[in-house]
Order: C-alpha cells, then sequence, then structure tokens
C-alpha cells in the first residue's frame, strides 16, 4: 500500500478545539498525535492573587458543560486547606447539583454527540428528522438536567449559589418537589435510554486500561476525598502530586498527565462503572448485566451505555435527595482563612478532576493546579487509536477517519477544558 | 400587538463572543418587547422562545469573513448555514433553530444576526471591528 495521509479539519461533536494526527506506512502506524490547539490555559497563572472564595466561580469559566465539577473541585480543595465540614444537608445539595450536571451532560453527549455516530449521521439535526421521538426524549432528559441546575444554581449554565462553606441560599422545598414527577419520567427514561443504545453495532475493541476514579465507602463516586484504581492504587487526594505527573509534549498545547512509572490512565464513565459497579443500586446492576455490559467495561464505545446507567443513578440519587434533605438547616458554615495547601477531587461527567491551592493567611491564592479529566485521558486516547487502527488499515480514508472520530468521541473529551475544534490528520506512506 | 422578543447570547468572558449579551444590554429600555441575554444552550433556548410570533436572536459568528462583518438570517425561511460556527461548544443555536423547525415548533419568524469575531480567547477585550459593529447594530435594533 503507498503512503497515506489522512485529514479531519474539524472534528465536529467534540467540545472545543483540537486535532488529530495519523501517520501510516502501509499498514503500520508510524506517527500518532491527538493534539490540543488553545492556547495553554492561562487559569492557573490567572488565580493567583486572588481571593479563595473567588476559586469556584472563577474556574467553573473554564468549561459551559462541566462548571458544577469545576466549583466542587475548587470546593473541595478550599474546605481541605480550611478544614471546613459541612453538614449532610449541604453535601446533599452539593451532589443534588452534582446530578443536574450529570443529566445535562450525558444527555447531550449521548443523544446529539455521539449517537449520531452510531446510526451513520452527520449531526442530531439529520438524525432527528428519522429517530424524532428519540430525540425528543434526549432533549427532555437535558431540560429535567437544567431544571436541577437552575433552581440550585440560579441558571442552566455557569451556576452560581455554590461557594465554600456550602451554599448562599438553600431551595424552597415546594421547588424541590416540584422537579420529582420530572426526575421520575427522566429515571425511566434514562433506562430506556440505556435499553435503546445497548443494541447498536459495537466495534469488537477492548484496552487493558488503568482505570483511575474518586472513592466513596458507599457511593457511586460523584464526590469523595480519596482515589482508586485498578491496579491497586488507593490514596488520599493530597497525594496526588507524588502519583501522578503532567508533562508537556510538542505537538499539544495541554499537559499530559501520567502515572509516574506506568504511564497512560483512564478516567471517566468506563473506570467509575468498573471500579465502583457494586455501589450501583441493585436494578441498576441488573439491568446492566441484562444489557451485556458486564461488571467492568474495557470498550471505549461502550462507554454510551454506561453514560445511560449513570443518568439513571443520577435521577435516582436526587430523587432520593429529595426526599431526605431538610433545606431549613443552615446553608453554608462559616470560616477564616488560614494559610495551608488543599486538595480537591470530584467527578465531572467526563471523569476525574483534581485541582490543588496553596492559600496564604490573608486567603489569597499563592497557586494553583488544575487537572482536567481530558488532559489525563489523552494518552489512553493516543494508545486507544494507535490499537484501533491496527487491522483496519484497509479501510478508505473516509471510513477511517469516522471510525477514529468515534473512538475519540467515546471519551466524550472536553478540549475547552483541557485546554479547543479537532483537526483530523491521516498521512500515509 | 403581536408578541416579540430579542435574545442576546455570548459569553463575557471570551472577547468577542460577548457581542450578543452587549447587544441586549444595551437594547434593555430602547425597545418595547421583551429584550434577555443567554448562553445558547440549546434546549432552554427552544423553551424560552415557546410563545413568541417573532424572535430575534443575536450572537458572534466565527465563518470566516472579516471582523465586525454583520449578517442577517431569516432563520424562518432558511437554515443557518452548516460552516456557522457560533459558539466554542457545539450544540448551540444552529441545533435549537433546526430541531424546533422539525418539530414544528419554530416561531413564526426568526431573524438571526450573527456579528464575526475576531477573538474568542478568554478575557473581556473587544476587538475595534466587533465594537463598532456592536454600535452600529445596537441602533439598527433600537430603531427597529
Amino acid at each position: 500500500m503507498s503512503e497515506r495521509e489522512i485529514a479531519v479539519d474539524y472534528l465536529a461533536r467534540v467540545e472545543g478545539e483540537g486535532a488529530m494526527y495519523l501517520s501510516l506506512d502501509g499498514d503500520t502506524v508510524t506517527d500518532l498525535q491527538f493534539s490540543i490547539f488553545e492556547p495553554p490555559r492561562f487559569f492557573e497563572a490567572f488565580l493567583q492573587g486572588r481571593r479563595l472564595d473567588e476559586a469556584p466561580d472563577l474556574t467553573s469559566r473554564i468549561c459551559g458543560i462541566c462548571p458544577v465539577a469545576y466549583q466542587m473541585s475548587a470546593i473541595n480543595a478550599m474546605e481541605d486547606v480550611l478544614d471546613i465540614h459541612v453538614t449532610n444537608d449541604i453535601r446533599d445539595l452539593r451532589l443534588l447539583l452534582y446530578c443536574g450536571e450529570w443529566i445535562e451532560s450525558h444527555a447531550l453527549h449521548v443523544y446529539m454527540l455521539h449517537t449520531p455516530d452510531f446510526l451513520g449521521y452527520e449531526s442530531s439535526i439529520h438524525m432527528a428528522a428519522d429517530h424524532p421521538t428519540e430525540v425528543k426524549r434526549g432533549l427532555r432528559i437535558k431540560k429535567i438536567g437544567n431544571g436541577l441546575m437552575t433552581l440550585l444554581g440560579g441558571r442552566e449554565v455557569h451556576p452560581i449559589n455554590a461557594k465554600v462553606g456550602g451554599f448562599y441560599k438553600m431551595p424552597a422545598r415546594l421547588d424541590l418537589e416540584a422537579l420529582v414527577p420530572g426526575l421520575q419520567w427522566g429515571l425511566e427514561a434514562a433506562i430506556d435510554s440505556a435499553r435503546w443504545v445497548s443494541n447498536f453495532d459495537f466495534p469488537d475493541f477492548e484496552r487493558d486500561y488503568e482505570f483511575v476514579s474518586a472513592d466513596h465507602p458507599t457511593e457511586y463516586p460523584i464526590l469523595g476525598s480519596r482515589l482508586v484504581s485498578s491496579a491497586g492504587l488507593d490514596i488520599a487526594a493530597s497525594e496526588w502530586n507524588n502519583v501522578f505527573e503532567e508533562r508537556h509534549v510538542a505537538h499539544s498545547n495541554a499537559l499530559h498527565a501520567m502515572i509516574r512509572q506506568r504511564g497512560a490512565y483512564h478516567v471517566g464513565p468506563l473506570a467509575r462503572y468498573s471500579l465502583h459497579f457494586e455501589k450501583l443500586p441493585d436494578h441498576l446492576q441488573e439491568l446492566a448485566i441484562e444489557l451485556g455490559v458486564g461488571t467492568e467495561c474495557r470498550n471505549p464505545f461502550k462507554s454510551i451505555i454506561v453514560r445511560c446507567l449513570e443518568m439513571a443513578y443520577a435521577f435516582e440519587t436526587a430523587l432520593n435527595i429529595i426526599e431526605r434533605i431538610d433545606v431549613t438547616t443552615p446553608p453554608a458554615v462559616p470560616y477564616e482563612a488560614v494559610a495551608g495547601v488543599g486538595h480537591g477531587l470530584s467527578e465531572a461527567p467526563r471523569g476525574l478532576l483534581y485541582h490543588r491551592y496553596e492559600i496564604d493567611a490573608d486567603g489569597l491564592i499563592v497557586n494553583a493546579q488544575l487537572t482536567p479529566p481530558t488532559a489525563q485521558n489523552q494518552l489512553s486516547i493516543e494508545a486507544d487509536l494507535r490499537d484501533f487502527v491496527v487491522g483496519r488499515t484497509h479501510l478508505p480514508d473516509e471510513d477511517l477517519k469516522w471510525q477514529l472520530e468515534q473512538a475519540i468521541r467515546s471519551y466524550d473529551p472536553c478540549i475547552s477544558c483541557a485546554t479547543h475544534f479537532l483537526d483530523l490528520t491521516v498521512h500515509r506512506s | 400587538m403581536t408578541s416579540s422578543i430579542v435574545i442576546g447570547i455570548g459569553n463575557a468572558f471570551r472577547s468577542d463572543d460577548a457581542a450578543g449579551w452587549i447587544i441586549a444590554e444595551r437594547l434593555i429600555g430602547r425597545r418595547q418587547d421583551t429584550v434577555l441575554r443567554h448562553s445558547g444552550e440549546p434546549t432552554s433556548l427552544m423553551s424560552l422562545w415557546k410563545g413568541y410570533e417573532h424572535v430575534i436572536i443575536v450572537d458572534a459568528v466565527r465563518s470566516g469573513a472579516p471582523a465586525g462583518t454583520v449578517v442577517r438570517v431569516d432563520a424562518s425561511a432558511t437554515p443557518l448555514p452548516p460552516n456557522w460556527v457560533a459558539s466554542t461548544h457545539s450544540m448551540g443555536i444552529r441545533e435549537a433553530i433546526e430541531l424546533a423547525r422539525l418539530f414544528g415548533s419554530l416561531p413564526k419568524t426568526v431573524i438571526v444576526y450573527g456579528i464575526e469575531v475576531d477573538t474568542v480567547a478568554i478575557g473581556e477585550e473587544l476587538s475595534d471591528e466587533v465594537a463598532l459593529a456592536i454600535d452600529q447594530l445596537v441602533e439598527e435594533l433600537a430603531h427597529a
């Protein structure tokens, strides 16, 4: 086979701008780079000298899809510095807000961004003409997520109610209860979604990832202060920099995160699912087994089924919280600034998000470190693509491009977070 | 009187992407109809225009034209062009309009004004071309 180079100058249906370059010599991959274009994020430098209480709202501006994740990881880190312990009701309200973000983000990815790949449509608009019922269902699910975000966060994008120590105000019980019928419908709709997407054709492709996720003793992780991996890591967030490192590579503006001495790892729905399957409600475990996902899932394409299961989990969690939360308790706990270093974790819809801050005695940020999920998955994405190309080099460029884009989209990459439109280039030689 | 709404879409922290927001801000009190700022999130946008017969949307756009160029599209008659990249995100007003059209929920008239951006980098500074285009479009819409 002659030299070939395949280029996708704009990868649609991912959040942000980036590029992929693939060079083939016959059937051999000679080069593969998943790159991110947007200039390096100035956020870490920009945060220096700002007040600690500004970090949640400032960092939430990094992403329009996962602002709650940024708020929560920032808040967790600041509360670690200040040794703040919030009430169960405040923690519940945080989880409830986070459920809104999981629902919104997963519904967008499953229905608008990823499903068109499986059903062979260029976009959700093209797909909607043939599958109006499903697309309407996806939009309604997303809208219910928006509703949660609007009630708890003040608006559906870039919520503003969460703060270090808790919230500015508690929601009214009547307003929470008004959400219940929608959430009940959403739980069933998420289960229907899981059944629907489980019938798609999935490429026969699995990889031996090291899965990494936040950990909680009893809950399927959304919030957590420790992290675990499938290779036996079980550490506090404070040990992050002892275990992980971030390296700059020439072809990307985002730092590549890796585990020291081991390399690539995988964060996101597959990691959470495979590490914490037994923490899902029984009926969702049964559904997952019935749908053939297994107790762990190493096929990145099947992440679409796991996202639907996680949407169901988020709806159910939201319903449980609304039932038990006492909204008459104080919305926040008071605190005073102290100097120190704090570490915060939480599970953004697309994976683990780590924040570290050093604060001075006046409560000003001395330095900040933000490690977003897509930066952590970059190496895994490249490794997936290298493996995936093997045995598929006979495909025409257009088909190969389509499948590679689909593989990248399995990660729901938020390239805006990691730094911004993906160009895909394949060079054959 | 028919119901109408002006929706300015943008991101105040992304340089020229703030154009729609700024125009909406400046039109408040200068028009008889409802003027709102919005993030451009499609599902809530589709709810927002429900009940209105006439909708004017103002948004920043990146189509390759010179910065500050203002494009007016009657979206009730023709779809926004496929290269209408109006958001750093992958779902935006184009999806909202086309899905609504498909589902029969598009308002009677939807006019979209797109202001070609120069930069959407993180920051609060507008480019000179976009600042000028904003001034001109505010005057046009204030008297429309």
